[in-house]
């Protein structure tokens, strides 16, 4: 988001990075709330919004831990956002239920949807890169997640009782064939589009 | 994506190149897009293995922590039945009775205890595991202060601007009535513009409590902005007062 600067509530992102208690408390004070009553009054109960919100919060610590994400706007705004739309994902799957979608309190935010947005298509990338992983080979699999975890090539080679050499180029044809079935896939491409 | 390609990426990504090697490789990284192009989607592949099986621990440990505050905040606030209430309310009359007339009689002033609670704090989230953190956060939450104030003042030193530590080692040395220290890590914390800040204040309102230093208790209280979490408990206080 070239050209937006960073929102000082970035501080709650830099305090979920570091698992800080009192932040992650604060946001429940702060923030759930409302979740709660949005989710209360779409059909959803109190142990709905609570599994949304956990969700929710995981997936901001991963995007921020791996995808260095900053903060464009209020917290409050992007944290909503997030879980209103994993909400109404949620509704959609169980199509029996008849909804009607109460959005008095949705307030919209220009950077807070388009945060939304890079969030979601990064949730559905994943998605495709973990059917894709399911769909490798045992033994890719196993050195991937082997090399993955370890770090040291030494110690897969050891642990997989193969050489060096063969567990490091063997690493890269395996994340090279993964690549390319997550390229080719049709879900990919469109994400990419 | 030829064999070689994908080795180079990985050395690349590796750090294993030699500095002339790595210079090559940047050079066509901008010359050839389609090099770039495919380097770009093996960074990503690579990226995504990184996330779904490295730093796992932090991530269970944060889901830990979630799982356990998400239990706290929701049990909190489960509302209570009518009946209940009812009976709460009943509970609390006798029980105003019974003491309110010593209260009355002594005209007491609010007390440090009825206000300060400890947080329990969690340092050892992060994949090294610093033991150090670990024994700081043990001897905290077990009540342990002076203990505390050791392994934070060693975590401080290498690390002496970390807001949530100096908080922790505030409380800590408010418990173990070290107020000018204290003082000095909370008016930082408070001064900055980390989440911690309001918290800080608040903590230093109660070591002035403590020190049954009422006015100057009172001018900390008013500097909680009404949009802290800690303004509610604040201007109770501050009633009190």
């Amino acid at each position: 988001m070239a050209g937006s600067s960073i929102h000082p509530d970035q501080k709650y992102i830099e305090g979920l990075l570091i698992n800080s208690p009192l932040v992650i408390k604060s946001i429940y004070d702060r923030f759930v709330p409302k979740v709660v009553g949005y989710i209360t009054k779409n059909s959803g109960n109190e142990d709905a919004a609570k599994d949304v919100v956990q969700e929710v919060l995981v997936a901001i610590y991963n995007q921020a831990k791996h995808k260095g994400l900053q903060l464009t706007c209020p917290f409050d705004a992007y944290f909503f956002l997030l879980c209103k739309r994993r909400w109404l994902n949620e509704i959609k799957k169980s199509s029996l239920k008849e909804v009607t979608i109460n959005e008095e309190v949705v307030s919209i935010n220009d950077d807070a949807q388009q945060l939304a947005d890079e969030f979601d298509i990064e949730q559905q990338k994943k998605l495709v890169f973990n059917r894709m992983f399911q769909k490798l080979g045992d033994a890719c699999k196993d050195l991937l997640k082997a090399t993955f975890e370890i770090k040291s090539m030494d110690e897969v080679a050891q642990k997989l009782g193969v050489t060096y050499a063969y567990a490091r180029k063997k690493k890269s044809l395996c994340i090279g064939e993964l690549t390319r079935m997550v390229q080719e896939s049709s879900e990919y491409k469109n994400l990419k589009a | 994506m030829n064999e070689l390609d994908l080795e180079l990426y990985e050395a690349y990504l590796d750090n294993t190149l030699d500095s002339e090697a790595k210079k090559a490789f940047e050079a066509r990284l901008l010359d050839d897009a389609s090099f770039k192009a495919s380097f770009d989607s093996y960074k990503e592949t690579s990226d995504y293995l990184s996330e779904k099986f490295t730093y796992q621990e932090d991530l269970n440990a944060f889901e830990n922590n979630l799982k356990n505050i998400s239990k706290e905040h929701f049990t909190k606030k489960a509302s209570p039945s009518y009946k209940t209430e009812i009976w709460k309310y009943a509970a609390a009359i006798v029980l105003l009775i019974t003491i309110g007339g010593y209260f009355l009689m002594d005209n007491n002033e609010p007390q440090y205890n009825d206000f300060a609670s400890q947080p329990t704090i969690s340092l050892v989230q992060r994949s090294s595991g610093d033991p150090m953190a670990k024994k700081a956060e043990n001897a905290f939450n077990n009540k342990s202060f002076k203990e505390a104030i050791n392994y934070l003042n060693e975590l401080l030193g290498n690390d002496p601007n970390n807001q949530e530590l100096l908080l922790y080692r505030g409380i800590a040395q408010i418990e173990t009535a070290a107020y000018g220290n204290a003082y000095k890590d909370l008016d930082k914390v408070a001064s900055g513009s980390s989440v911690y800040k309001n918290e800080a204040l608040w903590q230093k309102a109660l070591g002035l409590l403590k020190q049954k230093n009422y006015n100057k208790c009172k001018l900390v209280l008013v500097e909680i902005p009404p949009t802290a979490d800690e303004y509610n408990k604040a201007q109770n206080l501050l009633k009190k007062l």
